[in-house]
């Protein structure tokens, strides 16, 4: 690391300035980090919040869990989601407590994220669904850190992706020379998340290039063009990213299947109570548009 | 592509995409030519909306030309590969 980086990872990470995480959901953190954590125990720290217990229902109750009636047991969504997932939640929720108006549309690109990951895949066929839609849900949090820790740069990486029409990494990599992947991933070594997860975040952008994980990395990196193509977008980063064939290739998807594939994730984000804002019925004029 | 509501759909249209039931069960597969049968069965399946090959349907001009120039905004730093151009299409299809 050359000591420009090592200067600007001093910065982003400077314990004092990084987001608190409370007491209880340390607990949860804590007891999730045991495998045989206790359902019991882990629900009812969630119960005595009540931030965490409506996102954690929210999250399970998405029409991409497919149940067919509405989960209202915090326990029963604990099961469902898997520690890694609560894990996500939390730590997402902290680090958006006090930025998310600065950001917006960020914790519903990276909700929406999750969901289309974890949709895609199980369609894939691929192993440990709930640790990529939660990779998927935490990709973007090197924006946050950056917009939180280094402000000044942030306006400026904003005006350079709005008036050049540009992706906001080209903006970072040209005003910061730094980009938001290698930021996420700092944070996510700090937080000591699961491999999986720390690749997902480092490689969202370039899938090709993660050696263990290339096919959750090409989840999670296909996911972010299709939500940013739908417009569920963070709105200072509104472009789809380019395509990583390498990444694209591993998942082996027949071509032909990227219209159902496409149709299906618009017909779910239609029945989300958090994300059919971003369509329309199909219809000009009337509602807000897809 | 476009997307209709049941109310809206005649035969000789052909479905692009495969429709299911609520059950996730195939209903009527992707190509199919559709007739007045088809239609009355996918009313009694309860199906209310289908994608169908061209745009058979006229929209209201202006709207429709601002939905297809923001979904092409979004995609403008994406490049032309094939899929981004098949995903581009698709939502296009889907929004008019």
């Amino acid at each position: 690391m050359n000591p420009t980086d090592a200067h600007i990872k001093d910065r982003l990470l400077n314990i004092k300035d990084l987001p608190t995480i409370p007491a209880v959901h340390g607990r949860i953190l804590k007891l999730i980090e045991d495998v045989n954590y206790s359902i019991e125990e882990v629900s009812r720290l969630i119960e005595r919040d009540q931030v965490l217990s409506t996102k954690v229902l929210k999250l399970v109750n998405s029409p991409f869990y497919g149940l067919h009636s509405e989960v209202a047991a915090v326990r029963r969504a604990v099961v469902l989601l898997g520690g890694n997932l609560i894990r996500g939640v939390i730590l997402s929720t902290a680090l958006f407590g006090g930025m998310g108006e600065k950001l917006p549309g960020l914790w519903d690109h990276s909700y929406c994220c999750s969901m289309v990951a974890g949709f895609l895949a199980r369609r894939f066929g691929l192993a440990s669904v709930e640790e990529i839609m939660t990779g998927a849900l935490l990709h973007d949090i090197g924006k946050i850190l950056i917009k939180q820790q280094l402000k000044e740069a942030a306006v400026e990486i904003e005006n350079v992706a709005r008036s050049g029409g540009v992706l906001m990494i080209e903006a970072e990599r040209q005003v910061i020379h730094i980009t938001h992947d290698k930021v996420g991933l700092w944070l996510a070594e700090k937080w000591n998340l699961p491999d999986i997860i720390k690749n997902i975040i480092a490689y969202h952008h370039t899938p090709g290039r993660c050696g263990t994980h290339l096919k959750a990395a090409a989840t999670v990196h296909f996911s972010d063009i299709i939500a940013k193509g739908i417009g569920v977008s963070y709105s200072d980063d509104p472009l789809a990213p380019a395509l990583d064939e390498k990444g694209w290739a591993s998942l082996g998807v027949d071509e032909g299947d990227i219209v159902d594939i496409v149709v299906e994730i618009v017909d779910l984000i239609q029945t989300d109570k958090m994300l059919s804002k971003y369509l329309s019925g199909g219809r000009g004029g009337e509602q807000k548009s897809i | 592509m476009q997307r209709l509501d049941i109310d809206e759909a005649i035969p000789s249209l052909v479905l692009a995409v495969t429709i299911k039931d609520k059950n996730g069960d195939i209903v009527l597969m992707k190509g199919v030519e559709l007739t007045e049968k088809h239609i009355a069965v996918l009313r009694n399946r309860d199906v209310k909306r289908l994608i169908v090959e061209g745009a058979p349907l006229k929209r209201e001009k202006g709207a429709e030309e601002a939905v297809l120039q923001e979904v092409d905004k979004r995609f403008s730093a994406a490049g032309a590969h094939p899929v981004i151009a098949k995903i581009k299409d698709t939502i296009k299809g889907l929004a008019v």
